[in-house]
């Protein structure tokens, strides 16, 4: 059963997300804090990350040029799932090309089975 | 002479600003009913994971609600000669904003308790107005406290006490980490033009506090950086009225 890293800070959104992705197969790891999250990934060994960018302590931005500096999880399936648009995120930032984004999924528009299926995706691509 | 971020949001282009913070933390509650209708859909719930689920929504379309009202009642708060003035008793808008607040701090894992400090006689305010900014600022601490912790246990405290020079203040405190006027100033100034005006606040946090800022602005004080009890939080300054201590 593949795992899935889930960094978001809401707990209604994490459950619901959570829940979907357990009923679609996969077991999911839920964190807030992206240093948690760090730390728990260098115990459950995700196979891929499901992250949001608008965090608390640390940006989802900077979440991942962490994990992409450990090179272990240089090529680990990450999934940006946020509220913050990609055009929005290109106006701010160089855009996420270089740091490996498998999928970017806009909150509002996204449906829950459209994530799944980008998570399947994503996990099939990375065992090629 | 105060700085235009010290002053909370007394103009049109600073209401505006709210409206856009408004506006994003709206989608919030927005998508937590989304994503339930999606998770339910097409799936055989017990009667019992059902009542959860809609009591979740109803929670949720309630705080988006509450938001929208807290922010039109700011925006009448603005014009001082369409809010009546009667006496209130800060303790007992407290107790009643408390019971309000419980449902939803429950669902976050909070408890909520109100803590009075000294002889809290009437003051003259606008009752809804006191209530909707605490109510606002409360279910923002509660969301951000809740984010900021793995800990899935929180307290929130509703406080009043009377200072010596006769004072009274009032606030939400929590443990959420990140309040201090600098912050408040910054977020005052970043609202509308940063995702995340609240450094270290998450997502469908920070237009609850401004909101309130912008009520507790009109009335007497905007939000000061404030402790109570060991927790840190928000408050606002009421002066006592000496007529109203002898009634």
């Amino acid at each position: 059963m593949p795992r899935v890293l889930l960094i978001e800070t809401d707990y209604d959104l994490a459950s619901n997300i959570g829940d979907y992705l357990r009923r679609d197969g996969h077991e999911v790891v839920w964190h807030k804090d992206p240093q948690a999250a760090i730390e728990t990934a260098d115990v459950v060994h995700p196979e891929i990350v499901v992250l949001d960018l608008i965090l608390s302590t640390h940006s989802g931005v900077e979440f991942l040029y962490e994990l992409r500096s450990y090179p272990e999880w240089q090529k680990l399936p990450v999934i940006i799932f946020s509220n913050v648009s990609e055009a929005e995120l290109a106006a701010s930032y160089e855009g996420l090309a270089h740091l490996d984004v498998a999928a970017y999924h806009y909150k509002p528009i996204t449906r829950l089975d459209e994530l799944a299926q980008s998570v399947n995706l994503a996990l099939q691509v990375s065992q090629l | 002479m105060k700085r235009q971020s010290d002053r909370g949001f007394a103009d049109t282009e600073q209401q505006r600003a709210v409206l856009s913070a408004l506006s994003d933390d709206l989608a919030l509650p927005l998508l937590q009913i989304k994503t339930t209708l999606e998770l339910i859909d097409g799936s055989k719930l017990s009667a019992k994971n059902s009542l959860r689920h809609a009591k979740a929504m109803a929670l949720s379309t309630e705080a988006g609600l509450q938001l929208i009202e807290a922010y039109r009642l700011a925006l009448r708060a603005q014009d001082e000669a369409a809010l009546p003035l009667e006496p209130v008793a800060v303790g007992a808008v407290l107790q009643e904003v408390a019971q309000q607040l419980t449902p939803y701090a429950k669902s976050y894992g909070t408890t909520v308790e109100v803590n009075l400090q000294g002889r809290l006689t009437p003051v003259l305010a606008n009752k809804q107005s006191l209530a909707a900014a605490m109510q606002c600022l409360g279910a923002s601490l509660i969301r951000a406290q809740a984010a900021q912790s793995e800990s899935k246990n929180h307290r929130l405290m509703l406080g009043a006490r009377r200072s010596a020079d006769n004072v009274i203040s009032t606030g939400v405190f929590s443990n959420a980490q990140g309040l201090s006027d600098r912050t408040l100033r910054t977020a005052r100034s970043l609202a509308g033009r940063a995702r995340q005006p609240l450094n270290g606040f998450p997502a469908g946090t920070a237009s609850g506090i401004l909101i309130a800022d912008m009520l507790c602005g009109a009335m007497w004080q905007p939000l000061r950086a404030a402790a109570h009890r060991n927790m840190h939080g928000l408050a606002t300054a009421v002066p006592i009225s000496k007529q109203l201590q002898f009634v």
